[in-house]
């Protein structure tokens, strides 16, 4: 049985397996994950939905094979997560790809996504079913960064995921591994100068207690992608389409409630003396920059995904 | 409470040092303790290294850190089975202060069956991982996924024959018997080192 | 029903001898299985739970203990204090006390103290008329100093379970760690005026000089652990492998320690590693198994039904750590609980930091009781004794340290007090 064994009664029932790594006050799982459990088991039927939030059955990377093996029907992950199956899909959270959080959702909508999509399907046996940005990636650092130039010299940590170290090149900043549970005491230490990550990391981690600056910079649109296992084909028709509405309602919600978070965190932190916000960052630079190191560097299947979602930029 | 101290004063006659089960445990033991270490030697290094990079004018290795993650795998499931067989696993000792000498042998029996059943199950997982493994690769290094059971898989078969042969000792020489198959001694439960 | 009959059958295979990280991987197994999970999620789950970066500091800290041990540096300290202590009545029970205090900040874990200095001072106390269970006792006891001292294994632990500090959790045990070795000498001082066949041993200035001479550079093992950490040099695991380079290097050049020892210094650590670790990875399966029961969910709506107050959650911590610590591992009930207690604790605003200290200390005082007692055990191994002998002579010492355990409760600022004047 795919469903993780959930029952499967005769009536058509099915109660599918939801996990992701976020708090229940994060947005994925207020404006996300609930918003997707009461859409498809309002919708009637015969679907019904069991969240596990905060990693509970196991870390962010990790539940990827429980989705294929089918132990996990629906999960969130990070594109660059996603890469570990499919090396293409990881320029999803490239910097600079996606105009904002609404181009990113509208991509997967897209049939500019088809060929991506389709490829990362075939390759890992998980089907992708919507998308959505948890926020914009930006700096923390204890001067601000403003231009490229402004990285020269910082010790900034990147995930140690290869599109985040390919993102690091591309933006002109010299990576340096520190593992996320070490990386508050390697801020407030000066282990490392910064640090890049959403607004709602940024506040998790309570980094404003350790930086000075946080430039605006939303480099990456930290996605996550509504993954799906081998469930989704003992679904019926109806089944199916009301899944799949459920996660476009998700997706509108998304985008409205990150922006939402985003707004009230970046009012506490102007009102407050905690961090000072860098609203001038010169992100034409930065895009320039990291446009022209894409085309350069990149081939093969990987600039295939980059062309793709930039093409599909207004 | 009163629980009986050095369990090793109840001697069986254990298998002739020198013996050829004897000798074989010895050498598999090698084997699985060698990989284990270097294992720990991989970790040690590795942090070194990574501490050490962050002064000195080089990039960073991003894969240091997920290949010291996996050789704490590797050394853990690879030491698993000679810590059957140095009774290295901590356990609950009640049942050693039982007055009779028949029914602390048919606990010790039990309790390596069980082990054996159950290290047969794991390895069973481990073969599955390895076999049908999906295009899965670690973030880093890309090392298909399946290489992280290789080791694993090993550790459990030698728990599940180790245990065997721990309890097939128990059942013909006694309690004693079982844990004189290794002469290094370990730290847990009681036997220390010197 | 389901989670009563998973506990049952581990709670009988505990007391059948099958080892803590089997008793839990063997019923969580048949529950994968009779809930229909796929083959190889079991293995995937404890793999990836063993496969943690901050887990990565056990194997280094424990080397760096098994490293210290070989390199002479208790025997070492063991002088240095006798020398200090020479003419004090009931010196020895003193000296055992400040040998483990100096030793615990190169050790993690208790037992890999206890099984140090248990074999060099009880001999020795016993030679000189100090009665056996006073020995035991306070060789026992004041080895409970080094987990909670950082560096300290089950404080790693926590704090990757938790998503908390390690610097922080570290630096906020020091006092306690400090506030032990003072209750356990309260109970030296009363204790020992009740032997009158003690001897003392002389005392002088230049014996002083000569063993303290040999006792600054180890000493400066925990300057550079902990200094670095807080300094910013390197963090917390990266600290347990310098510290143990250090320690290796130190071994070397005091000729206590031969390059053809490591191997088997390798091996040591390798064994108690692999134990602790195993334990973890089943705990982990334990742990999967209760998030899709909703045991987190039950066990916080139980808790908070009894209270909300803060100190009151905290009381309950504390009784259900002294509880489980008496039958279970410790390292075993931290990644069963601390997932369940923290949200909890978040909840009623309970500091993460005084959580995981008094979870600590309350979890150590079970490696002194029967029947899981892992200190009880080593002594009595390495020294030939009923178990029950031992446990008589550690019983006066528990004293304190539920003493200390109420204290973290009541006045938190114990705890909190350096953490917040490191500004961590
Ligand atoms: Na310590
Ligand atoms: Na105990």
């Amino acid at each position: 049985g795919g469903s993780g064994g959930e029952a499967e009664g005769g009536d058509g029932n099915v109660e599918l397996t939801f996990a992701h790594s976020y708090t229940q006050d994060q947005p994925p799982h207020r404006c996300g994950a609930q918003v997707i459990k009461e859409e498809a088991e309002g919708a009637d039927v015969g679907l019904t939905v069991e969240i596990y939030d905060s990693s509970q059955l196991g870390g962010d990377a990790d539940r990827i094979a429980s989705v294929a093996s089918g132990d996990i029907d629906i999960d969130l992950q990070g594109a660059s997560a996603l890469s570990a199956l499919h090396t293409p899909i990881g320029m999803v959270d490239a910097a600079y790809v996606f105009e904002d959080g609404q181009h990113l959702t509208d991509f997967f909508r897209s049939e500019a996504s088809d060929d991506l999509v389709g490829a990362f399907e075939e390759a890992s046996q998980v089907n992708v079913l919507g998308a959505w940005s948890i926020g914009a990636r930006h700096f923390t650092a204890n001067s601000p960064i403003r231009t490229p130039e402004d990285l020269d010299g910082l010790r900034m940590r990147f995930p140690g995921s290869p599109q985040f170290l390919q993102n690091a090149e591309a933006l002109g900043a010299a990576a340096t591994e520190v593992a996320y549970e070490e990386l508050y005491l390697a801020l407030q230490q000066g282990t490392v100068d910064g640090q890049e990550n959403p607004l709602t990391n940024i506040d998790s981690q309570n980094m404003a207690e350790v930086q000075d600056y946080l430039s605006l910079s939303g480099h990456s649109l930290n996605s996550n992608l509504i993954v799906v296992g081998p469930v989704w084909d003992e679904l019926d028709a109806e089944q199916q389409e009301a899944l799949q509405a459920a996660i476009a309602t998700a997706e509108d919600r998304m985008v409205e409630c990150v922006a939402e978070a985003e707004e009230e965190l970046l009012n506490e932190y102007r009102s407050g003396d905690r961090i000072e916000i860098v609203d001038d960052v010169d992100v034409e630079a930065f895009q320039e920059r990291t446009d022209a190191w894409y085309r350069e560097n990149l081939e093969g299947e990987q600039l295939a995904a980059f062309e793709a979602i930039r093409g599909s930029a207004e | 409470m009163d629980q009986q101290s050095a369990p090793t004063d109840r001697e069986g006659a254990p298998p002739t040092p020198g013996g050829t089960l004897h000798r074989i445990i010895k050498a598999v033991t090698a084997v699985e303790l060698g990989l284990a270490a270097l294992a720990l030697l991989i970790i040690f290094v590795l942090i070194l290294v990574q501490a050490g990079q962050r002064y000195l004018p080089v990039d960073g290795w991003a894969w240091t850190g997920e290949l010291a993650r996996f050789s704490l795998v590797w050394m853990t499931f690879t030491a698993a089975g000679v810590l059957v067989s140095r009774d290295g696993h901590i356990a609950l000792q009640v049942v050693d202060t039982l007055k009779s000498e028949r029914a602390v042998r048919a606990v010790h029996v039990f309790a390596d069956l069980a082990m054996a059943v159950i290290a047969v199950l794991f390895a069973r997982e481990c073969w599955t991982l390895i076999a049908d493994a999906g295009a899965l690769r670690s973030p880093s290094m890309r090392m298909p996924m399946a290489w992280l059971y290789v080791l694993p898989l090993l550790g459990f078969v030698s728990t599940a024959i180790r245990s065997l042969v721990a309890g097939w000792l128990v059942l013909c020489h006694g309690v004693g018997a079982e844990h004189d198959t290794d002469s290094l001694a370990v730290p847990v439960n009681r036997e220390v080192q010197p | 029903m389901t989670i009563v009959l998973l506990l049952i059958s581990i709670a009988v295979l505990l007391l059948l001898r099958v080892p803590v990280a089997y008793a839990f991987l063997g019923p969580g197994m048949v529950y994968l299985i009779a809930t229909g999970q796929s083959v190889g999620l079991a293995m995937r789950l404890i793999a990836e739970d063993t496969a943690s970066f901050p887990l990565l500091a056990v194997p280094l800290f424990v080397l760096l203990g098994s490293l210290a041990a070989h390199a002479g540096i208790a025997e070492r300290l063991f002088d240095f204090a006798l020398a200090l202590m020479g003419r004090v009545r009931g010196g020895l029970g003193y000296v055992s006390i400040g040998v483990s205090l100096g030793f615990s900040w190169m050790s993690g874990s208790a037992v890999a103290d206890a099984a140090a200095l248990g074999k060099v001072q009880v001999p020795e106390m016993v030679r000189r008329g100090y009665s056996r269970p006073f020995s035991l006792g306070v060789v026992g006891s004041s080895a409970l100093i080094a987990p909670v001292m950082p560096p300290s294994i089950p404080a790693v632990i926590f704090a990757g379970l938790g998503a908390v500090s390690t610097g922080a959790l570290f630096a906020a045990s020091v006092v306690p760690a400090f506030l032990m070795a003072a209750g356990l000498t309260i109970v030296v001082f009363i204790l020992v005026r009740r032997q009158p066949d003690i001897q003392n041993v002389g005392f002088s200035w230049a014996r002083v000089a000569e063993t303290g001479k040999k006792v600054v550079a180890p000493l400066f093992a925990p300057v550079i652990i902990l200094g670095g950490i807080l300094g910013g040099f390197f963090t917390p695991t990266e600290a347990a492998g310098v510290g143990a380079l250090y320690i290796l290097i130190l071994g070397l050049c005091y000729r206590t320690m031969k390059v053809r020892d490591l191997p088997r210094i390798f091996v040591e650590t390798v064994m108690t590693t692999s134990a602790i670790m195993l334990i973890v990875a089943s705990a982990a399966l334990l742990g999967y198994v209760f998030a899709r029961e909703r045991v987190p969910q039950d066990l916080a709506t139980l808790m908070l039904g009894i209270s909300e107050d803060p100190t009151v959650f905290l009381l309950l911590v504390a009784l259900l750590m002294l509880v489980l610590g008496t039958v279970v591992d410790a390292v075993a009930i931290l990644v069963l609980t601390v997932p369940m207690l923290m949200p909890i604790a978040v909840d009623l605003g309970v500091d993460p930091i005084a959580l995981g200290v008094l979870m600590i200390i309350s979890l150590m005082i079970g490696l002194l009781t029967p029947p899981v007692g892992t200190v009880l055990f080593v002594l009595s191994s390495t020294l030939k004794v009923p178990v029950g002998e031992v446990f008589r002579g550690c019983l006066p010492f528990l004293v304190p340290l539920v003493a200390i355990c109420l204290l973290v409760i009541f006045v938190p600022d114990v705890v909190l007090w350096l953490p917040g004047l490191l500004d961590l």
